[in-house]
């Protein structure tokens, strides 16, 4: 059971990770923003950009919350599994 | 007006990074995957929990996959493939003349010290040669615009018009860019041209179309001082145009009264307030913002702009597209196109008057030493 919990809390700093790479490169788009690029074709571009850092903004959300769930779960399955411990297993 | 700022290489470049992080993304969607089906055992949880479980997989399934960080990957190489696009459209274009405009003046003067932008003691050969257009009424702007195919190889057109009061109207047509190389050769209009005629010097391909319109007038005998002139060019042909028209050598010898120019960056040209121009720009096509700037806003300007982007389209830049889009604006309902009647119906000298000659000549460029105003 110990290494089933520890799989959870390897998924939840998984999950952390991807959600400050997400974080990250949500920032960096905004470097990609061209600002001093003009015209018709500069302006759907950025827009499409804006697009981006909504879409990486709401996936970092839902990243972090998905860490917290999991982490939650793992504690949960660590407590549960903590009284069992010391007992033999049936034979 | 648009205007248009670029550096290709700076889109590239962005394009790269967002292809990068499109990779990053991608690579995380596959590490999260992983993490998860390892958390796939049926012995990990108490019955009672496993409904929970089943849920937060579903959850962690979604932020995987296509609505999660594989489909942010996906959405970040779509737009890189949009900007590289963007990228090379705008490469074209610079190869061509964008690049050296940015310093102007300074650039070109940088340039021909290493013998490239310059026409240095070059000098216009005119040769006659026999018309390829045949004569007839021009029945409005399109038909001006028309005028601009087949010029290849340097041809210079120039017609000859009954103004309907016993005089001449002239009409002359400039070609556009032929040769994107930048050191000078033969055919004058070229890069070097396009350079030069934008900084404001004076261009063998300019003082070609001079030279064919003085010629024309010479053999005609019928010419007079006060003749209207209309200039029409596309591209480099329109900058040629706008240049001639405010070029106050040119304009002391004849009267230029309208400008008609396609696909050309001519708001920095200081026209007089007497010469109407006519500017029609397509907003796909880069080569009008590329003098970065605005068409002038007055009386006997007129700016067409048609198109609705939002992509850059070079091939939107083609005389055949112009000539597509002026006929389609002279044909629309009077009003719907603003100035594009008005214009047309100052140009009376020009449109819906028989032809009485056709001359064409091919300009080109020669040494000073080997100058023959005429072969």
């Amino acid at each position: 059971m110990e290494a089933e919990i520890q799989e959870l809390e390897r998924l939840a700093m998984r999950l952390h990770e991807a959600r400050g790479t997400v974080r990250a490169r949500r920032v960096a788009l905004s470097r990609y923003a061209l600002v001093w690029w003009h015209g018709a074709a500069a302006d759907r571009y950025r827009a499409l950009v804006d697009e981006r850092r909504a879409a990486l903004g709401r996936l970092a959300d839902e990243l972090g919350w998905l860490e917290e769930s999991v982490l939650a779960l793992a504690a949960a399955a660590r407590a549960e599994a903590a009284p069992l411990r010391g007992v033999p297993e049936a034979s | 007006m648009t205007s248009v700022s670029v550096r290709s290489d700076a889109l590239a470049n962005a394009a790269a990074r967002l292809g990068e992080s499109a990779e990053v993304l991608r690579c995380e969607a596959s590490a999260v995957a992983s993490a998860l089906v390892r958390c796939r055992s049926p012995g990990l949880l108490a019955p009672h929990r496993v409904p929970g479980w089943v849920h937060l997989e579903a959850r962690g399934a979604a932020v995987v996959g296509p609505g999660g960080l594989w489909g942010a990957g996906l959405a970040l190489d779509v737009l890189a493939v949009r900007l590289a696009a963007a990228a090379r459209g705008y490469q074209e274009v610079e190869r061509g003349v964008a690049a050296v405009l940015r310093a102007v003046g300074r650039a070109a003067d940088v340039a021909a010290r290493g013998g490239l932008l310059t026409d240095g003691d070059a000098a216009p050969v005119l040769r006659e040669v026999r018309p390829r257009w045949a004569p007839r009424p021009l029945t409005g702007p399109a038909d001006l615009v028309a005028l601009g195919a087949g010029l290849e190889g340097g041809r210079v057109r120039v017609l000859e018009l009954d103004d309907g009061s016993g005089g001449s109207a002239w009409v002359v047509v400039v070609p556009g860019t032929q040769s994107w190389d930048p050191r000078a050769g033969a055919a004058p209009f070229d890069l070097t041209s396009d350079v030069r005629a934008l900084t404001g010097d004076a261009t063998v391909a300019g003082a070609g179309v001079a030279a064919a319109l003085e010629r024309a007038k010479a053999a005609s005998g019928r010419a007079g001082a006060d003749d209207p002139v209309l200039l029409v060019g596309h591209s480099q042909g329109g900058i040629h145009a706008a240049a001639l028209a405010s070029d106050r050598a040119f304009t002391s010898r004849h009267r230029v009264t309208h400008v008609l120019a396609t696909g050309a960056p001519v708001g920095a040209f200081p026209l007089a307030e007497t010469v109407r121009m006519l500017s029609v720009e397509h907003r796909e096509d880069p080569v009008p913002a590329l003098d970065l700037t605005p068409s002038p806003d007055r009386d006997g300007w007129v700016t067409v702009r048609a198109g609705d982007g939002p992509a850059l389209d070079v091939r939107r830049h083609a005389l055949d597209e112009y000539v597509h889009t002026v006929r389609a604006a002279q044909g629309a309902p009077p009003g719907t196109v603003r100035g594009l009647g008005g214009w047309a119906a100052t140009a009376g000298a020009f449109l819906h008057r028989p032809v009485r000659v056709v001359t064409e000549v091919v300009v080109e460029r020669a040494a000073a030493s080997l100058r023959a105003d005429v072969r």
